[in-house]
């Protein structure tokens, strides 16, 4: 079984699904122009400021584009005051002086998200000419003025080739850390998955290719360090919905924000004290004596298989055969 | 002989940095501290912890003795080279500040 918490000292806010990208495989398929079901930004800091007195010490910010919700660097600096705080970000929007504001607001890290190494294969995905110098930019901005920055990047066929120039520019850059983060099936992805997904022994070839440039550490969370951190995870999307976690989000609801608390919803939401519990069909010993945690991502063990016990196939310990380069009937659009 | 030499001036006292916020997780025995002049979030071991917590503005003297009749009931014992030298981690963190005359009472919200 998971270690179990009474409330939850982290929590991740998916604050706006509006974007100026419009990236082939976005989650949160989001657009534009925020969706009306979305909380305002009033809505936002009352209930941020509910999480700091129910004990959430450490808050992650992602979007669609965090920066494009009006008012987003006062919930910001507010925010900071009593949280450690994460934002995750595409960059384009972060030029020198955005990197000032960002600091200015105390923010503790900024996540830059790239789909490449270089502007056609990035480009490829997000649609927007000059996205990639831009993210670019964004890091060298944020790493000048003295902001802890990571880089983010999603593994796909297109651009597993270029991870190890990512690292390397990662490291030319200054950031500190590049996330290596596994694909998963939701929102526009689902539609293009066939076209982007790699089975799981190609993943793990590029993964154990890797050279980590001195400097710079590579987080990843395949075999050894598949996680079911479930159990300390507490999330919610644009309009309120409270998901466990952001990657959870097609699958599960466990109340929202606008009729109850996030610690409420942790306290009594049945779905979510089964996840936390941790109980599982089968572990990894590798990963759970790594990560203290059983049975690998819920999320991806879920979409496969549609039991919440189930074991996780992008583990290698557990795939049990699952082509992971295609989806399961039970996913595909409509 | 051995001399132990403090690097503290005895009348030094120690409080949380202004701001500072801890947030103990007691189920997996360590407690949380942000430091939000220079944004980071720390994991303290639980002796960390408690010296963070015993850190009140009262000086080094007043603060060991807690903190070692605090082992004593666990069976521990504490040496003050010990408490100065977790007191000093906890400063180069940013965590704990050093004050030069002991805070009086209600000094700290003032
Ligand atoms: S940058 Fe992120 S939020 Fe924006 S469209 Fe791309 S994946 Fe979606
Ligand atoms: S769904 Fe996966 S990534 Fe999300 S909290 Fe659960 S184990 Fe972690």
């Amino acid at each position: 079984m998971n270690p179990r918490l009474t409330a939850p000292p982290k929590v991740a806010i998916s604050i706006t699904e509006a974007c100026p990208l419009s990236c082939k495989h976005c989650y949160g398929d989001c657009g534009r122009e925020a969706r009306p079901a979305e909380l305002s930004i009033g809505e936002w800091r009352e209930a941020i400021a509910r999480l700091a007195a129910d004990g959430v010490i450490s808050l992650h910010i992602e979007g669609g584009e965090p920066l494009l919700k009006p008012g987003f660097l006062d919930l910001l600096a507010e925010a900071s005051r009593s949280m450690f705080t994460m934002v995750r970000t595409h960059g384009t929007l972060i030029d020198a002086a955005m990197a000032r504001a960002l600091r200015d607001a105390g923010v503790g890290r900024v996540l830059v998200d790239v789909m490449g190494a270089t502007g056609p294969t990035h480009e490829w995905f997000t649609g927007a000419p000059g996205s990639f110098d831009a993210s670019v930019a964004a890091v060298r901005h944020l790493v000048a003025c003295g902001v802890a920055t990571d880089m983010l990047l999603i593994l796909t066929r297109q651009n597993a080739p270029e991870v190890q120039d990512l690292l390397d520019l990662a490291a030319g850059l200054g950031a500190e850390r590049v996330g290596v983060l596994r694909l998963y099936p939701l929102g526009r992805a689902k539609r293009i998955w066939q076209e982007i997904a790699l089975p799981l022994a190609d993943q793990m070839r590029t993964l154990g290719a890797l050279r980590v440039p001195a400097g710079l550490t590579l987080m990843q969370s395949w075999h050894p360090n598949d996680h079911n951190c479930c159990w300390q995870s507490a999330a919610v999307i644009a309009n309120g919905e409270i998901v466990g976690c952001p990657y959870l989000r097609e699958y599960v609801s466990h109340g929202n924000l606008r009729s109850t608390t996030l610690l409420e919803a942790w306290r009594t939401a049945p779905l979510w004290q089964v996840l936390r519990a941790g109980a599982v069909e089968r572990s990894c010993p590798d990963c759970s004596a790594a990560e203290g945690s059983h049975g690998g991502c819920r999320a991806t063990a879920y979409a496969w298989h549609g039991r919440w016990t189930a074991p996780d196939p992008f583990d290698v310990t557990l795939n049990d055969g699952v082509d992971l380069s295609v989806l399961p009937d039970r996913l595909l659009p409509a | 002989m051995t001399v132990s030499i403090s690097v503290f001036c005895p009348t030094d006292c120690f409080r949380l940095e202004p701001g500072v916020r801890l947030r103990p997780v007691p189920e997996l025995g360590h407690c949380l501290a942000y430091t939000p002049a220079r944004p980071a979030l720390h994991r303290l071991n639980p002796s960390a912890w408690l010296l963070a917590e015993l850190a009140d503005g009262r000086p080094l003297a007043a603060i060991a003795a807690d903190f070692g009749e605090a082992m004593a009931e666990i069976g521990g014992e504490a040496k003050l080279s010990d408490v100065e030298a977790a007191l000093v981690g906890l400063i180069e963190l940013g965590i704990v500040g050093k004050l030069a005359t002991p805070a009086t009472e209600g000094s700290q919200n003032a």
